[in-house]
């Protein structure tokens, strides 16, 4: 796959024409051609965009600093850890690929995108791991196919390991 | 912000002091992306 790969994925900007976007979800297209660009214009959330060959916005996924807050730890793992009730993450909160272009992996190539900023931007914000949120059953059999661990009692979110994100682009 | 159980915030916890070896998906997946990429 991806042999004659021509697409790019870059940061929301005016420029970008998201009127044509359609990943046959409506929350996700409404999010992206109404919310998006207030988004990244306040910084509340970092859009970014996959644009093809044509210049045609393909996808996208938002990213943001986000908090796990912890519960009472066993005091063999506690002592471990900062004493703070709050863990830094980062939230993939959107991850969307239009319809017609299912099926070339294009979902993956965003996913490994979203991982690839959120562990490069730890080495100005620290961040402890990536946290997503599936928005079906799809979505969760997705990001588990590419090993995040979901959470028993938020069946909806998913984490993976900042550690593990770093080894995998560091494997050789 | 997630709030999270004491059962969640073990595994969670666990997940980042002892983190998970990428298996075999995810370490295609990045050697795919970097190779598109040209960031390796």
């Amino acid at each position: 796959m991806w042999e004659s790969f021509e697409h790019r994925a870059e940061p929301l900007t005016a420029s970008h024409d998201r009127t044509t976007f359609h990943s046959s979800v409506p929350e996700l297209d409404r999010y992206l051609h109404q919310q998006a660009g207030q988004d990244a214009r306040r910084r509340v959330a970092a859009p970014f965009v996959l644009i093809g060959h044509t210049g045609s916005v393909l996808g996208y996924y938002t990213l943001s600093a986000y908090s796990v807050h912890l519960a009472e730890l066993a005091d063999a793992i506690a002592r471990k850890l900062p004493r703070y009730p709050l863990l830094p993450a980062t939230l993939l909160g959107r991850l969307a690929i239009a319809s017609s272009y299912r099926g070339q992996n294009l979902g993956r190539f965003l996913l490994m995108d979203a991982l690839y900023r959120s562990w490069k931007n730890t080495s100005q914000v620290a961040s402890a791991g990536v946290v997503v949120e599936a928005l079906d059953e799809n979505a969760r059999a997705f990001y588990l196919h590419h090993e995040f661990q979901s959470m028993a009692n938020h069946p909806d979110k998913l984490f993976i390991a900042m550690a593990t994100i770093q080894k995998a682009f560091q494997a050789r | 912000m997630l709030i999270l159980t004491a059962r969640e915030t073990e595994a969670f916890a666990n997940a980042i002091l002892s983190p998970a070896k990428p298996g075999p998906v995810l370490r295609k997946a990045a050697r795919d992306y970097r190779q598109k990429t040209a960031t390796g």
